[in-house]
């Protein structure tokens, strides 16, 4: 008896700091989608579609499509880069000095996100110190636009995210076995057939988890669009929280918040469901689970 | 096989190489901006273009600035206090489940959120907490900011507490009172001084997680209530001087000392786990 309340001492807590803290305020944030624009940050109570009705209008679409060519961007460079860069590391680099590399890979996530934002921030900037060179070589006369427009987004965005591409496809690459490599030379393969029909499809657990994380994170990513988008509202995260800390009509952020996720989802469900016809097996529950995993743990 | 013949050499050798400039480039990529912070935190100039000359006067010029030290007491009290609650309800939430869960306890329902937490983007707690709490009407501040920290920080708490405590033998336990002791001295005596390296590192690693987070607490802090990265966000909107170049490379280096401690601490090599637990890892492995 007194074990099943301590086991309910231990596990209450947690319970309900998840139901009151995680699962409520999401119910809540559904609920307000629904409920009419008060001002201030009110919201009562007739029961409305007009939210919803205003996120999805074309303006609302356009940015969200715009959030989802950049970081369908992002994913794409991470892909090539970061599947080369795994590979070279998993194959070409002697076992001993491949676990120095994955520190210094993983190093800068243990810093200040900001800080680093901020040095890209600086990097680029109008009196940076890539302008600030540039311009005392005599090579330009007026600092370039490195900052605040698309490209510094870019950047920033794929500067956060490529380890996450590159761990888990290491994952995957430094278990492949070299004898496959070495079977498809024997048997002509050219450089670029050894990639895309070997290379590439075997690491597909890996690359396609990677992708998946990329693509999250840096749709979700608000901060480093507003810092290095100069508060623009280029894009949809930053678009919602202009909403909600600015603007202060909750009811719509809620409803721009819920449109943007469920269109997020429905963009990964349709390419998962692609991907899947191409690499059925890498799409199995248990693999991506585990290659996400082995991911997130050394991230 | 490919039916369009033999590849162009200068494709081929782009491909060649391609892993290994990518390799190079990768690490180059991610060094220069924190290598560039740092270097121009140390020169006496407040020009980027060129060295000014190694000082550290924009360091001092840090601990003179009345609303940065004001962040850092800010931050320091909720990433304190974040961090040991989460270490707290971890600690008690893993025990309850490795210890005193038997089969049938296990629904797994409450892991199953914690994963959901570490996977959400923080953007959807920074917003659902905020009408939540204004729904509820508590304030923003210091509250709302450590009851949400708390929330981000469980399941790193819990990741690494569970990870510790699940290679303690619970035959310890048993052993120490098949030879008189109660459960809760087999405990203190036993379990705990086991798991307390555990207990520092998550202490530790969820303190420097609160520390630098950022997103939650844009949404969710109040007047007065500030954290530091915060207010580096808005000193930073004036344009980057080396004052904030200093400042960055400090809250460069806090975090690394913080987690590479929980490191050392986590992967000391364990003297008395138990010759039990000893057999149970050479097994394992």
């Amino acid at each position: 008896m007194r074990a099943a309340t301590l086991r309910h001492l231990g596990t209450l807590p947690v319970a309900l700091f998840l139901a009151l803290f995680f699962a409520a305020p999401l119910a809540n944030l559904l609920a307000y989608s629904f409920l009419t624009y008060k001002g201030l940050a009110g919201a009562s109570w007739p029961l409305t579609m007009a939210n919803i009705l205003q996120a999805l209008q074309l303006k609302h679409g356009l940015t969200f499509l715009k959030s989802l060519a950049l970081s369908g961007g992002v994913t794409l460079a991470c892909f090539i880069l970061g599947l080369s860069s795994a590979f070279h590391l998993a194959k070409k680099i002697p076992k001993k000095r491949q676990y120095f590399f994955l520190f210094l890979l993983t190093l800068p996530f243990w810093t200040s996100s900001l800080s680093r934002l901020y040095g890209w921030y600086f990097l680029l900037g109008a009196h940076g110190p890539i302008n600030s060179l540039l311009m005392q070589v005599g090579l330009i006369h007026e600092p370039l636009p490195l900052l605040f427009n698309t490209g510094a987004c870019f950047v920033g965005l794929l500067y956060n995210n490529l380890p996450y591409m590159i761990l888990p496809v290491y994952g995957v690459l430094s278990r492949m076995d070299n004898d496959l490599l070495e079977a498809a030379q024997d048997l002509f393969a050219g450089k670029w057939q050894l990639w895309r029909h070997v290379i590439i499809p075997l690491a597909a657990p890996g690359w396609i988890a990677g992708g998946l994380l990329v693509l999250i994170a840096s749709l979700t990513d608000f901060i480093t669009i507003e810092v290095l988008s100069g508060a623009k509202h280029l894009f949809a995260a930053s678009l919602i929280q202009n909403q909600f800390l600015i603007v202060r009509n909750w009811p719509l952020g809620s409803a721009l918040t819920l449109a943007f996720f469920l269109m997020s989802l429905a963009v990964l469900g349709l390419g998962l469901g692609l991907l899947s016809k191409k690499f059925p097996y890498a799409l199995r529950r248990e693999r991506l689970l585990s290659e996400l995993g082995e991911g997130l743990a050394h991230g | 096989m490919d039916s369009k013949g033999p590849r162009p050499a200068a494709a081929d050798k782009i491909i060649r190489h391609l892993p290994q400039v990518s390799f190079i480039l990768t690490f180059a990529f991610l060094y220069i901006p924190i290598g560039a912070i740092i270097l121009f935190s140390l020169s006496d100039s407040r020009l980027f273009g060129q060295w000014g000359g190694l000082t550290f006067k924009w360091y001092k010029k840090l601990f003179e600035n009345v609303l940065i030290l004001e962040s850092l007491k800010v931050s320091l009290i909720v990433a304190g206090a974040s961090a040991l609650l989460s270490t707290l309800l971890g600690t008690l939430f893993t025990f309850a489940r490795e210890r005193l869960s038997g089969r049938k306890h296990r629904s797994g329902l409450l892991e199953i959120g914690l994963i959901a937490v570490l996977l959400s983007p923080e953007i959807i707690f920074g917003v659902s907490l905020l009408i939540f709490f204004g729904f509820l009407n508590i304030a923003l501040g210091f509250t709302a900011l450590i009851l949400a920290h708390t929330l981000t920080n469980l399941p790193l708490a819990w990741l690494i507490i569970s990870a510790r405590l699940k290679s303690i033998a619970k035959e310890l336990e048993e052993a120490a009172m098949d030879l008189g002791a109660s459960y809760s001295m087999a405990l203190r005596k036993i379990t705990l001084p086991l798991l307390a390296p555990a207990m520092l590192a998550s202490a530790l690693v969820t303190f420097s997680y609160s520390f630098d987070c950022f997103v939650v607490s844009f949404f969710l802090a109040g007047p007065g209530t500030t954290t530091l990265p915060l207010r580096t966000y808005s000193l930073l909107r004036g344009g980057p001087t080396p004052e904030i170049n200093a400042l960055s490379t400090l809250l460069f280096v806090l975090p690394l000392i913080l987690v590479g401690t929980a490191a050392i601490t986590l992967f000391k090599p364990q003297k008395n786990m138990g010759r039990a637990a000893h057999a149970q890892d050479q097994a394992a492995r």
